[in-house]
């Protein structure tokens, strides 16, 4: 027999197999995306954008609004659908060339901006709406399960308008996870509260979501929130992810410029390459770490222009510092101040942080970049 | 083995390539979509009729219309449009900013009585005042008595039977369409806006400029339209106050001169002004959507009007009810009682009266029925589609009854004929005309004719449930009937009975079609006053028309709890 023949015939063989086989291999994703595409009219809201959450992984999309987020999670949801691609859930495509499965059948939960609370309905059954498929007497001890869990068994016969938006907040969540959904959507799911409770509900609202073991896509605009939830961040721009990973990384290796001024204030700083170090109105930056260009400094050619940004943490104040300065303004944030520097050679003023009350406008001072901080881009890099 | 094994992950397991196939659409929802277009077929089915019409006929007298009507006709009817245009939405937007805005001495009665000429058809009003303002009549008579004249010669008001006074009385009944949805919106949604540009400074009659009007521009749009619509549609009053409309000169060219291909031309000439007026109101609501916050709104804190102001105020207010309600009704009242002493067949009265609701009722049931599903459907499953079917079912309320009547009348009667002989082909007995006798052509008509009302209403308060509802309902396992029956539907039930109620008013008041379908031998309340009127019996009229109006005030009356709460 050819060789060919040997091939397709195993080929023919495994494809025969392969329904038996998923199972024993365990799909990797909850939620597997694959270049997805959604047009609208002029714009193209998903562009190819891929994506993997793992089970029981906690993803955060962040980006400027219209970048598409919200466009993701509805068609993800199923009350749009994609103009191309595939979307898997636990393995099973619920989108692509042949399937299109309908939101009702997706096992896909969704919770909204504005917490969409039915208005004619309580609270308790406004958690017990998703339960369907459960005979009656589950549904109840599923109802009062979940309004325990999330501590609102108090407001079970209240309805929506009479809640505060964080008991809202409590109830459209205690409704989406309800049913339990493999994935769990959440459009700015804080974002209408206020900050301390904000801060307490998301906190809580993880707890939730680890303790059932649920995938979740949380989407925001905020950089704050961004970087301190969930297990990976993902940036969107433009209807694609332009940068994916834990936040500490993304934050600290920005992939372009425009992710690093997402994710948090900093100064920008024209440089030139020379004798492998990037020289700056700063002073060299030695081998800065945190961009594929300075990584190493080998991949810095002789009086390349460079673009570095420098984050307000990534400057100190210190008398041995080389670098002089004279305070311009002073902002009070709580635990710090922030500080506006003119700095000779630099045409804009450098913000970094100081202690608060230690400075006044017009102090001069000597600082100290710390070169692990500072991130350099090629100029004209992508922003 | 480990060729194959890359091969395989070539061929077989490696990431599916990249599909440029458009994915499968949704499906669910789509019987929706295809309902509405069903019902929007219906609702485009007299226009079809009237191309028909148009098009075979070859009577001689199109170069006649053409030459010596269609050019008056249209003059008056554009005139007659944009005076009543300009007073409705003057009438209806001031008196709901006055009883929304500021408390003062009778507020609360006039907020729902300045519904009350909802129930006063045109060929009534008109009716009324021209006996009422009849230059020997009582009332000038007597004013001249106070002012010191003798005879008709030396002083006489203004002739009723003219141009502004057509444009008076039409606005005078018309003015609660634009008063109805506007007064909900500043209820419903203006509080926080005006609370918030008072806060900027802003007095708070400068916030009716720049703040009400503005947000009242769709509600003003529709209920601007409903109006408009309703004055081409009239047939009684402007014959009556010698206006040739468009409508009374395609009624005059049916009715006297037997031509039914050059009505059918006339109304297809009138039907691109309303598709004029329509795509006016579609642009007056341009790039507005409204969706209710999750934040309770507050309702606005009326302003105490004391004094003089105070009196103003409710001057103000009532003026619109006095002229467009009370003096009328008070005049048929009158007639009425002078008419009951002369022994009155009651009898008739409450044949009449019967059959007028039955109709209504039914026609009242299919017209919301069907508006909620092209409504739904435009909400289920958006697109093009669904869009297109709303708009089309909107058609009839553009087209007169006379309209509506003649575009039906052929088909109807093709059907008729084609089941009577049909049927007796198969069991020898005939059922004879089964549309037309029994009022299903009539109900037909009064469903194309009031569709828009049902379709618009409903949509209009789709509009105010946020989507994310949709979206929760369907991620939570509900298809789009279950979303439909569970969370739109109950949400929407001051939507359906406002619109059920305007409906019903409307079939009970409905004329010109009701003259011409109602089944052989069936009168109505509207027909039988109708054909006093034409007698010149105005006293023998006044019954059925107070009747007319006692059933207009009921749903008027609940409409005004409905908004009270």
């Amino acid at each position: 027999m050819p060789p060919s023949a040997v091939r397709r015939r195993a080929l023919i063989a495994i494809n025969a197999m392969r329904p038996l086989l998923t199972p024993a291999a365990p799909a990797p994703c909850a939620l597997d995306i694959r270049d997805l595409v959604r047009r609208f009219r002029r714009t193209l809201a998903l562009d190819h954008l891929s994506l993997c959450v793992a089970r029981s992984e906690i993803v955060c999309l962040m980006g400027q609004s219209g970048c598409g987020k919200s466009s993701l999670l509805r068609v993800i949801a199923g009350v749009d659908a994609p103009d191309a691609g595939q979307i898997a859930v636990d393995g099973r495509i619920v989108a692509g060339p042949d399937v299109f499965v309908e939101p009702d059948q997706r096992g896909v939960g969704f919770m909204f901006q504005d917490y969409a609370l039915f208005p004619h309905l309580t609270v308790a059954q406004n958690v017990a709406f998703g339960l369907t498929t459960l005979p009656r007497d589950q549904r109840q001890q599923r109802v009062s399960e979940m309004l325990d869990r999330i501590g609102i068994t108090a407001l079970a016969g209240r309805h929506p308008h009479s809640l505060s938006g964080g008991e809202q907040q409590r109830v459209a969540l205690a409704r989406a996870l309800a049913p339990r959904p493999s994935v769990l959507l959440m459009d700015e799911p804080f974002s209408n509260l206020d900050r301390g409770l904000r801060d307490r509900l998301r906190t809580d609202t993880i707890a939730q979501l680890r303790a059932l073991g649920t995938a979740a896509i949380i989407v925001t605009h905020d950089p704050e929130e961004a970087l301190s939830t969930g297990d990976r961040l993902a940036v969107m721009r433009a209807g694609r992810i332009v940068q994916d990973g834990p936040a500490r990384s993304v934050y600290c290796r920005p992939a372009s410029p425009f992710v690093a001024e997402l994710l948090g204030s900093s100064t920008r700083v024209q440089g030139i390459c020379q004798g492998g170090v990037v020289q700056t109105p700063l002073g060299p930056v030695p081998r800065p770490r945190g961009s594929h260009l300075c990584e190493g400094g080998v991949n810095c050619p002789e009086n390349a222009d460079v673009l570095v940004l420098i984050r307000p943490e990534a400057v100190s104040v210190d008398p041995e510092g080389r670098i002089e300065a004279q305070v311009q303004s002073i902002a009070f944030q709580g635990p710090a101040d922030q500080l506006r520097l003119s700095v000779a050679g630099l045409g804009h003023p450098l913000a970094i942080y100081g202690a608060p009350g230690r400075f006044a406008v017009g102090d001069r001072l000597r600082l100290r970049v710390d070169p692990s901080q500072v991130i350099c881009f090629p100029q004209g890099a992508r922003e | 083995m480990a060729n194959v094994t890359a091969d395989l992950a070539a061929e077989g397991f490696a990431a599916t390539p990249r599909p440029h196939v458009r994915p499968a659409r949704p499906r669910a929802g789509r019987g929706w979509t295809r309902a509405a277009a069903a019902i929007s077929m219906l609702a485009l089915l007299p226009v079809v009729a009237l191309l028909w019409q148009a098009l075979a006929g070859s009577s001689g007298l199109w170069p006649h219309l053409r030459a010596h009507v269609l050019p008056q006709a249209l003059h008056d009817t554009a005139i007659l449009l944009v005076g009543v245009g300009v007073l409705v939405t003057a009438i209806g937007t001031s008196a709901a900013w006055l009883v929304t805005a500021y408390d003062f001495p009778g507020r609360r009665v006039f907020s729902w009585a300045l519904l009350l000429p909802l129930a006063m058809p045109s060929y009534i009003i008109a009716y009324a005042y021209l006996d009422l303002l009849h230059p020997i009549g009582s009332l000038q008579t007597g004013l001249r008595g106070v002012l010191g004249y003798d005879s008709p010669r030396d002083f006489r008001l203004p002739d009723i039977r003219s141009m502004a006074g057509c444009i008076l009385l039409l606005s005078l009944v018309l003015y609660p369409y634009v008063y109805i949805p506007v007064r909900a919106l500043f209820l419903s949604q203006a509080a926080n806006l005006i609370d918030a540009s008072r806060t900027l400074g802003t007095s708070r009659a400068a916030v009716f400029r720049r703040v009400a009007l503005p947000l009242a521009r769709p509600a003003i749009a529709v209920g601007a339209s409903l109006a408009l619509m309703e004055a081409l549609n009239d047939v009684g009053a402007a014959e009556f106050l010698g206006v040739r409309t468009l409508t009374v000169s395609i009624y005059s060219t049916w009715v006297t001169r037997s031509d039914l291909a050059g009505a059918a031309q006339i109304a297809l000439a009138m039907l691109v002004m309303v598709l004029a007026l329509i795509l006016a109101e579609r642009w007056a609501r341009r790039n507005v959507r409204y969706a209710g916050s999750a934040m309770r709104s507050i309702p606005l804190g009326p302003r105490r009007l004391t004094g003089l102001a105070g009196w103003t105020a409710l001057g103000l207010v009532a003026l619109p009810v006095a002229l467009g309600f009370a003096a009328p009704a008070g005049y048929l009242v009158h007639a009425a009682l002078s008419r009951l002493g002369a022994g009155p067949d009651l009898g008739a009265l409450w044949r009449a009266g019967a059959s007028t609701v039955a109709l209504a009722a039914a026609a009242t049931a299919a017209t919301v029925g069907l508006g909620l599903v092209v409504a739904a459907a435009a909400r289920l499953r958006p697109g093009r589609g669904a869009e297109t079917a709303l708009r089309l079912s909107t058609i009839g309320y553009a087209m007169p009854g006379t309209v509506v009547a003649l575009g039906l009348l052929m088909p109807v009667a093709a059907f008729d004929g084609l089941f009577d002989r049909g049927i007796a082909s198969l069991t020898g007995t005939r059922p004879g005309m089964i549309l037309l006798g029994s009022g299903a052509a009539l109900v037909l008509a009064y469903v194309v004719r009031f569709l828009s009302i049902s379709a618009g209403t409903i949509e209009a308060g789709f509009t105010r449930l946020p989507r994310s509802y949709d979206g929760a309902a369907r991620s939570l396992g509900r298809s789009p009937t279950g979303l439909m029956g569970q969370i739109h539907l109950p949400l929407l039930r001051a939507p359906l009975v406002a619109g059920a109620l305007l409906v019903f008013v409307d079939c009970v008041k409905e004329l010109p079609a009701t003259l011409m379908l109602r089944p052989l031998g069936v009168e109505t309340l509207a027909t039988q006053l109708y054909a006093e009127a034409s007698r010149g019996t105005y006293e023998n009229g006044a019954l059925a028309a107070l009747a007319i109006l006692a059933v207009g005030l009921l749903p008027a009356i609940l409409l005004a709890r409905t908004g009270e709460r």
